[in-house]
Parts: structure tokens; C-alpha cells; sequence
């Protein structure tokens, strides 16, 4: 097979694609690598295979192959033990217990819901009384449960001795802690400062406050990187200090977001992410008129701009003057009605005076007039999000138009601190202390310690070292005596004089709020692992604050009476809030006219390219860069896994002719040098459709030092180009080729499907006369007008449904039938889901979801490469139309269950069978791994265990680690079996929560076998933000899953093949603006 | 020509048939005997910490099993009892017995009693108390007359074949639910025929892999 440049055959823009749908550059040229692929069971393997892997490769089997003969060792029947608790606990063994918790967050908490099976915190779900999460929650806050259990966790404290960090006691800490403190008491915390994370945690910061007064001159800084600083000033230049702007997406109709990924790195993304997917439920074509339509102009391609129906691709240096044109236009329109609060007719003036509309191009202006006009038609229901990428006047500027457009208390809220309203600062850079941005903490902190004026500084939480930016390392190592408290021993700690393991926060007592103010109690779900300490233990002396009983000071916090405070720790929410929403809208004009006229577009030319750096999605800033869940799920958009690399458009990549080699499905990709403001970073390229020509596009928290096993050098650390923030947009860049090519695993190629196994069939019949492989879609779409003439047309739109006629005439009187049908599937219960890709976002949150309820491996990057991943639900993303500007679309595919099901015949030892209830069971204990049952998937919706994935934890892992086991294994869903090397696995519609849920209905002495509808709810379906999935009983024509199927855009895969899934999709349907129809 | 083979060798063939026989016995043993699974050997009985005696407790004392063995409708597991729980009647009767040293000891130190785990059921099979006793199978049908056993031994030999037997008639092993406890009990002709009922409404798993295997 010869490597091919893609980028030198795509086919231009206009000419006729063929496949429509594509997952890949490889898929759009339909390659021959591409389909020698289609026709495996699985990837063929990476052929240029390194030293380095080859020796991990050994060291893992040796390994294996020592606990192979430990496990066998002969001892007859090791005498096993049953060891009872001593005292009789609240739990009853066997039966998880439900907590209510939250995770504190950068811009609030997460509201979460952790499963505990005897004491042990196995599973998070989001908590569905709140607000945040509704009972969703995110790939990270799922994952914090394998950070809890993190092997690489700081053990213990250390001292720094002769340059090395040593280990100490905690005993030797407390006296060095206390000869600090006395020094600080004797001169009022001079050269005292404490940098803690942004995070608003009531009671910790009571205790902050106590310090502050206690010690005067000391200096608390609170920062993360992740903090929406230009969000932050944008919303307080228009409503004053301590505001904060909520939208509402299940009120708006239309919506553009500019710049901004609502459902990605965002304050409130699950709750808009329901919103949002709440407002596109259809279940006819009546209802198109009421579907909400969702606008894009950004830079990047982000998964809000996936989603949306309309995108205007435009490098976010020019997004302001794009939002001053689309100001112009809105508030000049007559319908518009210039809020009263605003000012006369002349202040209107005077701002639409100000403004600078930037010169678009004939697709712009037609994107903005048509904007314009359906923002302005939908007056009342339309909103205008902008993102952390922006200046904080674009932020305001959209505030005005949406207060313009009758959006307040309609598409979006205003709330501010109950103390009330700072002073509305006149300048986006002078701020009143307590305003003052996250990013601003750092700088100053950062200024502070290079004027030599901190002796001391405790970092509780934070790893400024490593996501701080450029030149925060050097300064912190300014500090003559940095005390470090964190989950591990990482770049900061490398700084330190003592390093002191933190309480995870899964283990501590504490307060968190939420983006609205809500206030929830953080409580521990079991005693800190390695006895570290919470933050309050750790600020306690400095606060001069005996106190060891975290339970205790929060307790007093919140002066709870006890029947309350059981409520509080059991909803997971305390009555409180401290903010207020406001009822009117006082809107600072003056001081957003003046920020917006200071805006300076900066020029994006070939010759001066836009950096875009963006948090990435799944390890953010790198603080979960040791978590293998988040770095083996592919990202939702380059499907990138345990990498990172900047993100080139094709007409880039065209122009710089960069290879992007696709060969045994390793991305060969160019490395490049990017020079920018005086930094250079040397990273890979990846050529990513739908970015903004002259814009690229760089991720953080990957390349990290001092992550732990897992998260090391994976990936480049993009820090030089960072200030104190995940987020910049950097202008003038230069990118130049070094000549290195690095091997990127995305796994966008992964479990292709082949698209006509049917070719054999075509011959009967000349008129079905296909292009093999080509013609045909596993995703369907359709328009929002084409759903309502059409409805049926997603599922009539199969080639299938005409081929099933040929089959029944030529073939035989029958369609094929593997087997007969054991059980009569008309009966009783019988187990189905439904997805619609109408809601489907792409987030990946359910694959997270699946490997932490179903102990399933991470793998390992190596592993990755030759398409091992063993996650059992994979979320493929096609995308259609012009190379340079597409559209896209996502589906979640897991085992379908299928009736007819390909792979039952085929196993020799009948390892997989069908139940009663539909079920296609995988009977690990009989799996004597031949694979054929994988290679008749023809969804490829199987997985092999290769080697013992489980039992190392992670393949990255050296043999002396193997002790890794000890806490990893912790986590493990007791409900579940832990599959051992040569077993093949894949989705069981969560088979053990069914059994659950029939063991509860059994204890009740109610009907196993009619279950209620609702009583089951597979991991995917329970964290899903967006509620694409359901799942239940078909046969029950009241349950949510029949009347999902119900819905006409309903269809099935591969329906040709008579293989009768039980799970289908709903067909996504895009709401099209006519006036942008081409 | 000198020999290649000194003159010993000739001995091999015929010595070859024993050593060769040997071999194959001790490989045969070795196997039986380390590597068959034991938890399917009925009548595994071995010592336990504290030599507990169910038929003093259950037999002659007539408690019933879920005085210890609380959880055992509530969930899959009947669970082994607390310390705290033998000390609820030791800590005043038979306070001084050598024989509890163990029990005291845990429960003056908070650490638990090692019990021997007698049944076991493979890793991947996943059993049920709750949905067993809900539906009137009595602790006999699996255990066996406990409250005759002065030192508890496995009675049934627990592997797949033996509860799908059950499994495909479970008529037998009903009992009325107040009964479950009650090793004493002998289902009479008429509870018999409602039982033939109750089994015909039950259908255990028999065939539906993922019942047990998950």
C-alpha cells in the first residue's frame, strides 16, 4: 500500500463527493488504506513499530506472564477469607449507597451524585435536583473517581534536602508550618501569600478571610486557568463588579454563538446543553416550526460549532468587527425597539456611531443579513453567546444587543452578589479588588515574586507551574520558601520547599457554589486514602485555627439545625444562595461604548497567522492529564487520542503541502515549528476540516513533566504561548515545517463500517446497480422543511429497504435468518434503546460513562494505534459537504443487540447468545477467543482483550508499578467482571443494572419480568446531558423507547441484512435557514 | 569405531516404561489434586477461628438465621455478622470463654474476625440471597441442614449444573415464605400442588445467559 498525501487528492470544493458522509480525509478519497480497513475485523497492525514500544510490549507480558504464575501457584484452594466488619455499619453489604456531592469547579460546582459500594466511591452521576448537572455529568467529573483512586497521588510529605525532595513526617511539617506562622504573626503576614484555585468554597474562604485580617499584609491569590476571565470583565463592564450573565437556551429560538462553545469549556455547559436539546425534540414534522436553530462563527471547530445548523467560518481576531457589522444592522432595524433603560434616541446614536462594522466578504454579509434578520424576527426568543476567546467589550456588545432584543429574562439572565453591585468599573482594566479576574491573581502574584516581596507562599489546590504560562516556574522558584499542598507531586511540588498531599476532594468536608450562587456541602465519600490533609486542615494554622474537624467548621458555616443539615448533605443543596438575579436591567452603556470602541481588530493573513489556544476538552488545563479514561477517550472533534497538535485547516495544509499520511492507521503527521510573540513551540500538525483558513488551533494541558505514569509526555506543552489562562488568541504567527514527522493516534478511522456488505446482493439486480461502499450513509440528516414534507424519508432513504425485495424475490421466499428465532421476541419484556442524533452533541461523556460502570481497560496510546481501544462505545463523526467547510454530525454506536444476531452463529463455544429479554449475552467464561465473532460484527462493534489490560491498569505501567492494582482496582463495579486477556467483550445494555433492577422489583415482590418504565437506565443513558439516549421495554408501547420509535425519523442499521437491531436512530434534522440554503 | 553411547544407556529402554509411568501418575495427581476447583467439593469443612457451632445456636438455641445473617433478604449477599453482633448475647453470657478470646479481640481492637469462607461461587457467576429467600427457597435447599452442623460444611456442590437443575424445577425447593428459616419443614401434598403453581409463574433463569453472568 503506497502512503498517499490526502491533502493532494480531496476533491475541490463544489465537485461532487461520493462518499457524502466521511469520517476522514482517507474516507472522503475512499483510499485503498481506508478500505482495506472496511474489510477487517480490526485494524491492522502499526507496522513501523518502535523500540521503545516493543520493550513496553515485553516488559507487559513478562509481567502478565509473573502474575499468570502467581494466580496458579500450587496452592490447593487458597483458604479465602470472609472478614466481617467489627461494629455493625449504617450500609448493608452488597447494596450501594447514593451520596450527594459536588465537584468545586473554576467557575462553580458541579453537582454530582456518587454511587459507594461499602465505603468504597465506585461511580459519579450527576445529581438531578441540580441545577448545574440535572442528573448528567461531565467526562471530567466523572473521571475525578479514578483520580480519587490515582496510583501517582503524593503519598506522604516531602521536604526538599540538598535539592531533592525527601520524605518527612507530618510531625516535621507542623513545626516548620509553625516557626511560618509565628513569623508571619510577629510582622502581619509580611511576604505572606496563599494561592488557592478559583473556586467558591464558602467556608474555606471564611477561613481566608480570618487570615486577611489576621495578617494584614498577607497577599491571598486564587486562580485557574480555566477561569472565564474575558467572560468575567465583559459581563461586569455591563452590569458592574460580581456580575454574572446566565443564558437560557430553552426559551431561545435562535441562537449565535460566537466564539463560543456553549457545551464544551463553558460555565453552565450541561445545563445549556439540555436546554439546547431540549429545544430540538421532534416527534413529527409538525413540529419543525418550534425546533431552535443554532448559529456558529468561530475560528475553531468546537463542538458547539459542530452542532450548529449554520456556520460562518472566521478567525476570532475578526469576530468583534463582525459582531459591530451585526450590531449596526440589528439596531438600525426598525423593528428593534432601543431599550428605554439604555438612554434617548441620541445615546443610541452616539453607540451605533462608535461602532466599527468590519468588511466581510459576499458569504459574511449574506450570513449576517440573514443572522440579522432572523435574530431580529425571533425578537424575545434569539440570544447571542460569545466566548472566552473574545475581548471582554465583544462580551458586553452582545449584551447589549441581547437586552436590545428583548432577551433579558428571556434567553438570558443577569445574577449578582447579594452584597450587591460593585461599582460598575468605567474601564475594562481598572477593577475593584474583589472583581478582579483570575488571570489578573496570577499576573499580580507573578509580579509580586519576581520583586523578590514573597518570603512565603502556600499553593493549596493549583499547579501554576505547569498551567500557569510562560515564565511562572522561574517566578515561583523566586519564592524563598513555597509550600506546596496537591493530589500529586507535580511540576509545582518540583518548586518547593515542602510538598504536603492534599485531600482529594472525594475525601474532605467542604462548601462549593455554584455559577448561580447555589451552595451545596461538599461531604466525603471515604477517609483520605494517603492520609492527606483537606485545604482547610492545611490553612488551619495560618488562620491560627485549631480546628482539625473540617465537619465541624462547615457545619458552623452553614448553622444548620440537624434535621436540616441531614436535607442539605442529602439533596446535595443547601437553601442558600448568595447571589440575586437582577429584575431590571441596569445596563452601564457609556463604559461598554467606550470598551468597544478601544477594540482593535488585529489582521489574519496567510502571512500572519492566528494561534488559537483553547483548553483542551478533555484533560483541560492538564489537571487530569494523569487520568487514562480522559486520555484514551478520542476528542470530539479530531478524535485524537493521549496527544495533542495544532490543528491546521486543509487550505493551510494545501498551501504548506504537510503531509497528512495516513499508513496502518498511524497519523504521520509533519511536525511544525509556530514562532509567535517571541515563543516557539515544535508540535505536530492535524489537518482538521471546518477551521478558519488562516487560523490554527492549539490545545493545553498535554506535555506535562511531572503528571504521574500515565499523563508524562504525552502530548506538547503549549505554556509558552499562555498567560495565566487556557484560553488566547494569538496573532502573527509563523509556521514553518521542521522535517520531523510524528505518529498522531486519532481514532476517526476506527471500527469503519463497511457501507455495502451487500455487494454480493447487487448483482441480482442491475438497478440496484451502487457504487460499492460509497452511496451509502449510516448517519442520515435531513433538512428541518425536507423532515416535514418527508418524514419518512430517513428510513425509506435506505438502499436497504429495495435491496430487502430483491433478496425475498431472488433469494429465497424468507430474508436471510441466521438463526431461527429462539424466543418469541413479541413477549414479554424486551430490552431496546433509541438515539436520536437530533440531541446527540458528540461530547464523548457517555464513553466515559460506560468505562467506569463496566471496568473497562485503558489501553495505552501503542495500543490505540493498532486499534485496540477497548472502550464499548465509540461516537463516530461524520462529516459532509465542502472539505473546507463542512457539517457535521455525530452517532454513538455500541453492540445493537440485534436480534438476528451475525455473531452468534459463528462462535464455536456459544459465548455469546440470546436471552428471553432480547439480550445478545456475552458469556465471558466461555470465550475462548477466536474473534470470529468480531469479524462478522458488520457494526465492528466488538472488543478483544489483547493482553490483560485490566490487571496492569494501564499498559504504560513499568513492572514495579504493578502495586498500581492496589488502589486502581478499587474503583471497580463490583457488579461487573473483570474480563482477563483472549476474552472478547462489548455492550451489555448495562445487563447488571437490568438484573438490579429485577432483584429490587423481586425484594418488593413485584413482577420481575414487568419492570416499570424507567427502571433501568444504562450509564450512557444516565449521563447524557442532552438525553439522546433512551432506553427501556419495546413491547410496552407506553414507555419512552416505543414512542421514540415511534417517531418517524426513526431508522435502523443496516437493515438489509435482516440483522434486526434492537437500538436505532432517529435521524438528525438541521434547521436550515432558507435565505442560507445553497 | 568408538561408541558414541557408553554402555548405561542400554538400561534407558528398559527403565524408560516405569520412570515414564511415574511421570504420568504424579502429572495426573498434580493435577486432580492442585488444580480441580475444591469449592465444588461437597463436605469442605475446615476450621474456623472461633469454633462457632450452628446446631448449638440455630439447633438447640432456635435462633433463627437471620438474626445473624440480617441482610439476607435484602441483599445478594446474607453477610457474615459484625463482631458487634456475637457480642450483643457475649458480652455477658459465657464472657470469660477461651473459646471467644478471638471475638473479643475484635472487638476491642475494630478488627474483624477472619473468618473461612466455606461456599463460594465463581467470580463471574453472580448470586442472589434477596431473590432467592422473596421467592421461598429456604436456606436448606442450598446449605443443608445447618442446624445439625456443629462445624458448617459445604452440602451441595454449588456449580452451574446443580443450580440449573433447580432452576428447571424449582417446585420442590418452595416453601411458604414464613418457612424459609424452618430446616425442619416438609412440604405437605396440598402446599405440593401450589407449589407446582407458584414454580410454573417463577421461571427462574434458566436459559438467559445474563442472569448470572454479567
Amino acid at each position: 500500500m503506497t502512503k498517499r498525501n490526502l491533502i493532494e487528492v480531496v476533491p475541490e470544493a463544489g465537485a461532487e463527493q461520493s462518499p457524502k458522509y466521511w469520517k476522514s480525509l482517507d474516507h472522503l478519497t475512499f483510499g485503498s488504506e481506508y478500505q482495506d480497513n472496511i474489510h477487517r475485523e480490526f485494524l491492522s497492525e502499526l507496522q513501523e513499530s518502535s523500540g521503545v514500544q516493543r520493550r513496553d510490549m515485553l516488559k507487559l507480558m513478562g509481567a502478565s506472564f509473573a502474575l499468570a504464575g502467581a494466580s496458579t501457584a500450587c496452592v490447593r484452594r487458597p483458604e479465602e477469607h470472609i472478614l466481617p466488619y467489627a461494629k455493625h455499619p449504617e450500609l448493608i453489604p452488597g447494596v450501594p449507597d447514593f451520596y450527594a456531592t459536588v465537584l468545586p469547579g473554576p467557575y462553580g460546582a458541579e453537582g454530582l451524585l456518587v454511587e459507594s459500594h461499602e465505603g468504597r466511591p465506585t461511580k459519579i452521576e450527576g445529581n438531578p435536583s441540580h441545577y448545574s448537572s440535572s442528573g448528567a455529568a461531565s467526562s471530567q467529573g466523572q473521571a475525578s473517581v479514578l483520580e480519587l483512586y490515582d496510583p501517582d497521588r503524593s503519598r506522604g510529605p516531602l521536604k526538599r534536602d540538598g535539592g531533592v525532595l525527601k520524605t518527612a513526617t507530618w510531625s516535621s511539617y507542623d513545626a516548620a508550618v509553625s516557626k511560618l506562622v509565628a513569623k508571619a504573626n510577629g510582622n502581619g503576614g509580611e511576604g505572606l501569600a496563599i494561592l488557592v484555585d478559583n473556586s467558591q468554597q464558602p467556608t474555606r474562604d471564611t477561613v481566608l478571610q480570618t487570615i486577611e485580617s489576621k495578617l494584614p499584609k498577607a497577599r491571598v491569590f486564587r486562580w485557574d486557568a480555566l477561569a472565564g476571565n474575558q467572560t468575567q470583565l465583559g459581563a461586569e463592564t455591563a452590569f458592574g463588579g460580581g456580575a454574572r450573565v446566565h443564558y437560557d437556551l430553552s426559551n431561545a429560538k435562535r441562537i449565535l454563538a460566537l466564539d463560543s462553545d456553549l457545551f464544551g469549556v463553558h460555565p453552565e455547559a450541561l445545563k445549556n446543553a439540555a436546554d439546547y436539546a431540549a429545544g430540538r425534540r421532534l416527534d413529527s414534522g409538525e413540529d419543525v416550526g418550534e425546533m431552535n436553530r443554532l448559529y456558529a462563527v468561530e475560528g475553531n471547530y468546537s463542538l458547539t460549532g459542530t452542532n450548529a445548523d449554520h456556520r460562518l467560518r472566521m478567525s476570532s481576531s475578526e469576530v468583534g468587527g463582525f459582531l459591530q457589522a451585526l450590531a449596526i444592522k440589528i439596531l438600525k432595524d426598525a423593528k428593534v425597539a432601543w431599550p428605554a433603560s439604555l438612554g434617548d434616541g441620541a445615546a443610541k446614536d452616539a453607540f451605533v456611531g462608535a461602532l466599527k462594522a468590519a468588511k466581510l466578504d459576499d458569504k459574511g454579509s449574506k450570513f449576517l443579513d440573514a443572522v440579522a434578520k432572523d435574530l431580529v424576527s425571533h425578537k424575545g426568543a434569539s440570544v447571542i453567546t460569545v466566548g472566552e476567546h473574545q475581548p471582554a467589550a465583544v462580551h458586553s456588545l452582545a449584551l447589549v444587543l441581547n437586552l436590545a432584543l428583548e432577551g433579558f429574562g428571556e434567553t438570558f439572565s443577569v445574577t449578582v452578589p447579594k452584597s450587591g453591585v460593585l461599582d460598575a468599573a468605567p474601564e475594562a482594566a481598572a477593577f475593584a479588588p474583589l472583581s478582579s479576574t483570575s488571570q489578573a491573581n496570577l499576573e499580580a502574584l507573578k509580579a509580586a515574586l519576581s520583586k523578590d516581596t514573597v518570603d512565603t507562599l502556600f499553593v493549596i489546590g493549583p499547579n501554576p507551574a505547569a498551567a500557569g504560562g510562560a515564565g511562572m516556574a522561574e517566578a515561583l522558584a523566586k519564592a524563598k520558601t513555597l509550600v506546596h499542598s496537591g493530589l500529586y507531586v507535580d511540576e509545582t511540588a518540583e518548586l518547593a520547599a515542602w510538598h504536603v498531599p492534599l485531600a482529594h476532594f472525594l475525601e474532605s468536608w467542604g462548601d462549593a457554589r455554584a455559577y448561580d450562587g447555589q451552595a451545596s456541602i461538599i461531604q466525603p465519600l471515604i477517609e483520605p486514602l494517603h492520609g492527606a490533609r483537606s485545604a482547610l486542615q492545611i490553612l488551619g494554622p495560618l488562620a491560627g485555627n485549631a480546628e482539625g474537624n473540617d465537619r465541624k467548621l462547615v457545619k458552623t458555616t452553614w448553622a444548620l439545625g440537624e434535621k436540616a443539615w441531614r436535607s442539605a448533605l442529602h439533596d446535595g443543596l443547601l437553601a442558600s444562595s448568595d447571589r440575586d438575579e437582577l429584575s431590571s436591567a441596569k445596563l452601564n452603556l457609556p463604559a461598554v461604548q467606550d470598551a468597544v470602541s478601544k477594540l482593535k481588530p488585529a489582521t489574519v493573513s496567510e502571512s500572519a497567522i492566528e494561534v488559537l489556544v483553547a483548553p483542551d476538552l478533555k484533560v483541560l488545563d492538564g489537571r487530569y492529564a494523569n487520568l487514562g479514561w480522559l486520555q484514551e477517550l478520542p476528542d470530539p472533534i479530531t478524535k485524537l487520542t493521549w496527544d495533542n497538535a495544532v490543528l491546521v485547516s486543509p487550505a493551510l495544509a494545501k498551501r504548506m503541502k504537510l503531509s497528512n499520511k495516513v499508513h496502518k492507521n498511524a497519523y504521520n503527521a509533519d511536525e511544525l515549528k509556530l514562532e509567535v510573540n517571541g515563543a516557539t513551540v515544535n508540535i505536530p500538525s492535524f489537518v482538521l476540516p471546518g477551521l478558519a483558513e488562516n487560523t490554527v488551533v492549539v490545545h493545553t494541558g498535554h506535555g506535562r513533566q511531572k503528571a504521574g505514569d500515565v499523563g508524562n509526555d504525552v502530548g506538547v506543552s503549549v505554556q509558552a504561548l499562555q498567560s495565566g489562562t487556557a484560553h488566547a488568541v494569538l496573532n502573527g504567527a509563523k509556521l514553518s515545517r521542521t522535517g520531523k514527522t510524528i505518529i498522531l493516534a486519532s481514532t476517526q478511522d476506527h471500527f469503519s463500517m463497511d457501507n455495502a456488505p451487500y455487494q454480493e446482493i447487487t448483482k441480482f439486480n442491475s438497478d440496484n446497480a451502487i457504487n460499492p461502499g460509497k452511496d451509502r450513509n449510516q448517519l442520515r440528516a435531513q433538512t428541518a422543511s425536507d423532515y416535514k414534507e418527508n418524514p419518512k424519508k430517513s428510513a425509506k432513504h435506505d438502499l436497504g429497504a429495495s435491496l430487502l425485495q430483491v433478496i425475498n424475490t431472488k433469494l429465497s421466499e424468507k430474508p436471510i435468518q441466521m438463526v431461527d428465532d429462539p424466543f418469541d421476541y413479541n413477549q414479554g419484556q424486551q430490552w431496546g434503546m433509541a438515539i436520536d442524533l437530533n440531541s446527540c452533541l458528540g461530547c464523548g461523556a457517555c464513553v466515559v460513562a460506560c468505562q467506569a460502570e463496566n471496568n473497562i481497560p485503558v489501553v495505552g496510546r501503542e495500543h490505540v494505534l493498532m486499534g485496540r481501544e477497548l472502550h464499548w462505545n465509540r461516537t463516530d463523526r461524520y462529516f459532509t459537504g465542502d472539505v473546507n467547510d463542512p457539517t457535521t454530525g455525530t452517532m454513538p454506536i455500541f453492540c445493537m443487540h440485534c436480534e438476528n444476531a451475525p455473531c452468534e452463529p459463528v462462535c464455536p463455544v456459544a459465548a455469546t447468545v440470546h436471552g428471553t429479554e432480547g439480550l445478545n449475552s456475552m458469556v465471558y467464561n466461555r470465550c475462548i477467543g477466536t474473534r470470529y465473532c468480531a469479524n462478522n460484527c458488520p457494526i465492528k462493534t466488538r472488543r478483544f482483550n489483547y493482553f490483560d489490560y485490566s490487571d496492569s491498569g494501564n499498559v504504560h505501567v513499568p513492572e514495579d508499578k504493578l502495586a498500581r492494582r492496589e488502589t486502581l482496582s478499587m474503583q471497580y463495579n463490583p457488579d461487573v467482571t473483570v474480563r482477563y486477556r483472549g476474552v472478547m467483550e462489548k455492550c451489555t445494555y448495562c445487563t447488571q443494572r437490568i438484573q438490579e433492577a429485577k432483584m429490587v422489583a423481586k425484594r418488593k415482590g413485584k413482577d420481575p419480568r414487568n419492570l416499570p418504565d424507567g427502571a433501568v437506565t444504562p450509564a450512557c443513558a444516565q449521563t447524557c446531558a442532552t438525553d439522546a439516549i433512551s432506553f427501556g421495554n419495546i413491547n410496552d408501547k407506553k414507555s419512552k423507547v416505543a414512542a421514540m420509535k415511534a417517531v418517524d425519523r426513526n431508522y435502523e442499521l443496516l437493515k438489509e441484512l435482516n440483522i434486526r437491531p434492537r437500538t436505532s436512530y432517529l435521524a438528525k434534522v438541521r434547521n436550515i435557514n432558507p435565505e442560507l440554503a445553497s | 569405531m568408538a561408541q558414541i553411547f557408553p554402555r548405561w544407556t542400554n538400561e534407558i529402554p528398559k527403565l524408560a516404561p516405569v520412570v515414564l509411568g511415574l511421570g504420568l501418575v504424579t502429572v495426573v495427581f498434580s493435577v486432580w489434586y492442585w488444580f480441580s476447583p475444591k469449592h465444588i467439593d461437597v463436605g469442605y469443612a475446615p476450621q474456623q477461628p472461633v469454633p462457632y457451632s450452628h446446631k448449638l445456636h440455630a439447633g438447640q438455641l432456635g435462633m433463627d438465621c437471620r438474626y445473624c445473617h440480617n441482610n439476607v433478604e435484602r441483599s445478594a449477599y446474607a453477610g457474615v455478622p459484625p463482631t458487634q453482633t456475637c457480642m450483643n448475647c457475649h458480652a455477658n453470657v459465657k464472657k470469660d470463654s477461651k473459646l471467644l478470646q478471638p471475638v473479643r479481640d475484635s472487638w476491642a481492637t475494630g478488627e474483624p474476625v477472619p473468618w473461612v469462607r466455606i461456599h463460594k461461587i465463581a467470580d463471574y457467576a453472580y448470586f442472589d440471597h434477596s431473590a432467592h429467600l422473596t421467592r421461598g427457597v429456604g436456606c436448606v435447599s442450598c446449605h443443608g441442614r445447618i442446624d445439625q452442623m456443629i462445624v458448617v460444611r459445604q452440602a451441595e456442590p454449588l456449580n452451574m449444573e446443580w443450580c440449573l437443575n433447580c432452576h428447571r424445577n424449582p417446585a420442590p425447593a418452595l416453601r411458604p415464605l414464613d418457612k424459609i428459616t424452618d430446616m425442619d419443614w416438609q412440604p405437605s401434598p396440598e402446599w405440593q400442588k401450589e407449589a407446582e403453581i407458584k414454580a410454573a409463574k417463577l421461571q427462574p433463569p434458566i436459559v438467559n445467559c445474563a442472569g448470572c453472568h454479567r
